[in-house]
């Protein structure tokens, strides 16, 4: 079954941008497909200057290991794990050691310089999303996706995590992030809206209004 | 409407009961050595079917009392992990005795399901072993069992599995759906009233098995002079001590060894050890792989030691000790197996996550090997203290009053019953690994 079709997009490195759409209308494949997490059928992905239709499976894990972070709605850190443990964990995998320094920093960065040693069971919704975004800084990635990441938080975390979001977009960094909330997407540099599948409308640092009506508009 | 959701609910979480399954099927396997024992033993007249009768006996009341715990421990960790299902059920109506109705079904039908292939099995291997076994000891002998011998093993079998399930279903009924409701995962915290209620009950063995011991060694020396079993019973009664506590003394058994160890050394053994030391469920394979090993090597132990001080030099109790444990080992091995197939299947998200952040396939199979090495170290550690103590309890106790006493230390059946529980570790995790590859190719 084919999900996307004629889609075509770019994103710069110090760009922030999102993706929103209506339920099914393919933001979370297009997310997965640019990861390298989900194959394309036809046409090409380029990740950080590479074709990833030309590597093999190893090495798209490699590549994704190497140079992309995530961010999910369901936090996916790893219970037994302790927060600094979860934060050095994607760095360590790549074979990279990580001082001690720059967990804390890390930690520090996103307000939980006080949690290091705690367990993600014990910690709130916003306080586990910062720590998937410190464990995302931590392995330096040259993008960054966020499928849903205020999805499962209050406003005033969900406006946390947004923030923490936009600190980490650098010249050298990206961040592509699906949102289905349209003052999380206000906040970003460009507003792609999905519609059955295509780009429907594309949107340069819209309003939270701009956004609704649009998507609304998609529905 | 109930045996509709209950059977319904079981064709989808087969994986989770297949655990059950092979602890029932060993069972009913390994039921069939006292029942070729008891139906060998009725068309005979003369002494030899006394004996045979009195070994069935004694084999009978260790395969039951390794079968409950083994059987109730795999049922708490099955219960546990389907605990957001019977949360859903009572959101969509089903009373919370109705829940535990359901739960006690399935145990009976995998249980029967379970027990008919192992006691078929056993229909083969029972009087193989038999004859094996005793042959030496009581001459020839017709080893045999018969359709009566498999119905009664079937029988036997499931009724202990829905007894030692009982207090799994009372659990599985006592899950508040308010808790899954609010995102509450129940099987991160356990219910207070059955920690309480455990923690008494686990007190008052505790002590019982202390003060046994006690009136054990005490004794020792007239029970070797008049040919008494006390030099049996003090390394299985010491064992069971130990592992009482259950998996989180377990976990930190292994949490003190494992620490040797760099952390920076191995990122899957990292992951391997903080998986078995923290997680909930990760320490529970190493309790039934401490009593495989543990069993029979304090068993063995106790029996020289107790020869040597009565003078009965030469007989070899290697055999004897087969035969009265080759049971409970071999079913509190696969109780191993079973609780590390469990934690296989209850972590899948887990698994995700590590693959998401760029894992890849080795360091998964590596990470899941390390478990099982882990596991099966801290049993065998776990076996190697209940070991020296025997030897230095009884040694002890028995040089005062019989100096030619010897102190007994074999390290091969050691050697081969970790052997035995490190090849069905790795056979359970041999068996996820077609699932990580598909995971990683996908």
């Amino acid at each position: 079954m084919e999900i996307l079709h004629d889609v075509s997009i770019e994103v710069q490195e110090g760009e922030f941008v999102s993706v929103v759409g209506p339920s099914g209308s393919g933001k979370s494949t297009l997310l997965y497909c640019l990861a390298g997490l989900e194959p394309v059928s036809s046409g090409s992905v380029s990740l950080v200057g590479t074709d990833i239709a030309s590597l093999s499976r190893s090495q798209i894990a490699r590549l994704r290991r190497d140079q992309v972070g995530f961010v999910f709605q369901s936090y996916n850190l790893l219970p037994s794990l302790s927060v600094r443990e979860n934060v050095e964990m994607q760095a360590r995998l790549a074979g990279r050691r990580v001082p001690r320094g720059e967990i804390d920093a890390s930690l520090q960065s996103v307000g939980l310089e006080s949690f290091g040693n705690a367990r993600p069971a014990s910690l709130s919704g916003g306080q586990q999303q910062r720590t998937a975004i410190a464990r995302a800084l931590v392995a330096r990635p040259r993008v960054l996706f966020a499928d849903e990441p205020t999805g499962a938080l209050d406003a005033v975390a969900g406006t946390e995590v947004i923030g923490l979001l936009r600190q980490t977009v650098t010249d050298e960094r990206a961040v592509v992030m699906v949102t289905h909330d349209p003052e999380a997407a206000a906040r970003t540099d460009r507003v792609l809206v999905m519609r059955d599948g295509r780009v429907h409308r594309e949107m340069v640092r819209p309003s939270a209004r701009d956004v609704f009506r649009a998507v609304e508009h998609a529905a | 409407m109930i045996a509709r959701l209950a059977l319904q609910d079981l064709r989808d979480s087969w994986v989770l009961w297949a655990a059950a399954a092979f602890v029932a099927a060993a069972g009913a396997f390994v039921a069939l050595v006292p029942a070729t024992l008891i139906e060998s033993a009725f068309p005979i007249t003369d002494v030899t079917s006394l004996a045979l009768l009195a070994i069935a006996g004694t084999v009978i009341a260790f395969t039951v009392v390794s079968l409950v715990i083994v059987m109730g421990s795999v049922s708490r960790a099955t219960i546990d992990a389907r605990r957001p299902t019977f949360g859903l059920w009572q959101i969509g109506g089903v009373l919370p005795g109705q829940v535990g109705v359901v739960v006690f079904s399935q145990v009976v039908v995998v249980g029967i399901f379970g027990a008919i292939p192992g006691a078929l099995l056993g229909l083969w291997f029972g009087p193989v072993f038999a004859r094996a076994t005793l042959t030496e000891a009581l001459g020839a002998f017709d080893a045999h069992v018969g359709p009566t011998g498999v119905l009664s093993a079937v029988g036997a079998v499931t009724l202990l599995v829905g007894a030692a399930a009982i207090p799994a279903a009372r659990r599985a009924a006592d899950t508040p759906p308010v808790r899954l409701v609010s995102g509450i995962a129940a099987t991160d915290r356990p219910s207070s009233p059955g920690v309480s209620g455990a923690l008494v009950v686990k007190s008052v063995v505790a002590v019982a098995l202390a003060l046994l011991l006690y009136q054990l060694l005490a004794s020792l020396p007239s029970s070797v002079s008049s040919g008494g079993s006390q030099p049996l019973l003090i390394g299985p009664a010491l064992v069971a001590l130990m592992c009482l506590p259950g998996r989180n003394a377990m976990a930190a058994v292994a949490r003190l060894w494992t620490a040797i160890v760099p952390k920076v050394w191995s990122t899957s053994f990292m992951l391997a050890r903080v998986d078995v030391t923290r997680s909930r469920d990760g320490a529970a394979p190493i309790t039934p792989f401490a009593v495989a090993i543990g069993l029979p090597v304090t068993f063995l132990a106790g029996t020289s030691i107790a020869s040597s001080a009565s003078g009965a030099t030469g007989n070899d109790p290697t055999e004897g000790t087969m035969l009265v444990l080759f049971g409970p080992v071999l079913l509190s091995a696969i109780g191993g197996g079973a609780s590390l197939l469990l934690r296989s299947v209850q972590r899948r998200r887990e698994t995700g996550v590590l693959d998401s952040l760029g894992a890849g396939t080795p360091v998964m199979l590596l990470q899941r090997l390390w478990e099982v090495v882990i596991g099966v170290a801290t049993a065998a550690l776990v076996g190697v203290i209940a070991l020296v103590a025997t030897v230095v309890a009884e040694f002890w106790v028995l040089a005062v009053t019989h100096p030619e006493t010897a102190a007994y230390v074999e390290v091969r059946p050691l050697l081969a019953v970790t052997g035995l529980c490190l090849t069905i570790g790795l056979a359970v995790a041999a068996s996820g690994a077609p699932g990580i590859v598909r995971r990683s190719r996908r």
